[in-house]
């Protein structure tokens, strides 16, 4: 099983890297989408959007000025720390819900989807995985092998995992066994091909330029 | 580094097991919609591409090569936007790179429906009865050749 999950995360990264690996493996593999959808199972508590604070609306603004350039699609988290101030996962929350609720704002929310820049980079990793076991009906990995697999402490996974809960892309789900958590919508079981790249996070630096992220 | 996102090298192409294509009822660039009904009986290339990719924008001339003169004969082709933004965004790239076949807003069912798109571009062609013919994952030179060949086929055989 470990060795399994071991080959999923490791692919799920390489096709972070480059979709043009996703030609080989893609035309190898068969994947089956599951019916059996986490959006029936649970639904997800929506906490109350209240107004930007003037510091979560210096972040959308910096956001906003920045994307499209250099194909730059920088999310929320890296522009935390470019921004600087003392921001919290209830800021990025927030500031999720609002890009979400506001498409509008710029193309690169109507293009890439208010998931690619409100997730962080763990979050979009155990998305993927949880994604990817889920569409291929395989059981769900536990928070120890996550931990293993995806370099990081329990505390961090389950972090992750209740900011994925409050963003409405998993939901719990303790029928499931492993991590206990399922994907809250079909489309994130179904996360196919070219849309695939939501969840990716590269990151970019060039000299002279704010570090930034792209797809 | 978005280039990374689209199919290097050599186009690929998969002879398809005669899979139907899947219906579909998506948005036009004018606020219309395209149905797939319209296309009964017809020869049809379906290119999924996005705005951003350049190897998509490459083969906007071949395909509007092949559409100007096989359209008589009964090709259609249509463009299946894939993470391009609303047609308001893609209106202007549209009108920019010069394309002249209908060009469409995809969405993930009707790219599950067609068996899933891994890369841009990728482009299917489809017989007149709507079977899935050949799936061509990615761009190179020689696809236009390819396709052109194939589209004369299925255009003659009128079974």
């Amino acid at each position: 099983m470990r060795r399994q999950l071991e080959f999923l995360i490791a692919a799920l990264i390489v096709l972070g890297g480059a979709v043009s690996c996703a030609l080989t493996r893609s035309t190898a593999t068969t994947i089956t989408t599951t019916t059996s959808v986490a959006a029936q199972a649970q639904a997800v508590a929506v906490e109350p959007q209240k107004p930007l604070s003037p510091d979560q609306q210096r972040v959308v603004d910096y956001l906003t000025s920045h994307w499209g350039r250099e194909m730059n699609v920088t999310g929320v988290s890296l522009v935390m720390r470019i921004v600087g101030g003392d921001y919290t996962d209830d800021d990025r929350v927030a500031i999720g819900r609002y890009l979400k609720d506001h498409p509008e704002l710029h193309r690169t929310l109507r293009t890439f989807g208010w998931e690619t820049v409100a997730l962080d980079p763990l979050e979009k990793r155990i998305a993927l995985v949880l994604s990817r076991a889920e569409r291929e009906e395989k059981a769900a990995p536990s928070l120890n092998e996550l931990s293993e697999v995806l370099q990081a402490t329990p505390a961090a996974i389950t972090r992750a995992l209740q900011m994925l809960e409050r963003f409405g892309i998993v939901s719990r789900d303790p029928s499931v066994g492993g991590i206990d958590h399922l994907m809250a919508e079909e489309r994130y079981v179904d996360w196919e091909g070219a849309m695939r790249i939501t969840f990716m996070d590269h990151r970019v630096g060039v000299e002279g330029l704010d570090p930034f992220n792209v797809n | 580094m978005v280039l990374l996102l689209v199919f290097a090298g050599a186009a690929t192409a998969f002879a398809q097991d005669g899979a139907r294509m899947p219906s579909f009822d998506l948005e036009g660039l004018d606020g219309s919609r395209f149905s797939s009904t319209s296309l009964a009986g017809k020869v049809v290339l379906v290119d999924f591409w996005a705005t951003w990719c350049a190897p998509c924008i490459q083969e906007i001339p071949h395909l509007n090569d092949l559409h100007a003169r096989y359209r008589k004969q009964g090709l259609v082709v249509v463009g299946v936007t894939v993470q391009s933004g609303w047609a308001s965004d893609v209106k202007p790239d549209v009108e920019r790179f010069g394309i002249r076949y209908p060009v469409v807003v995809g969405d993930q069912k009707v790219e599950k429906g067609f068996g899933g798109v891994w890369g841009l571009p990728t482009t299917f062609l489809v017989d007149r009865k709507g079977r899935i013919h050949r799936k061509y994952a990615g761009q190179d030179p020689q696809k236009h050749v390819q396709l052109e060949a194939e589209i004369q086929k299925l255009l003659a055989d009128t079974r």
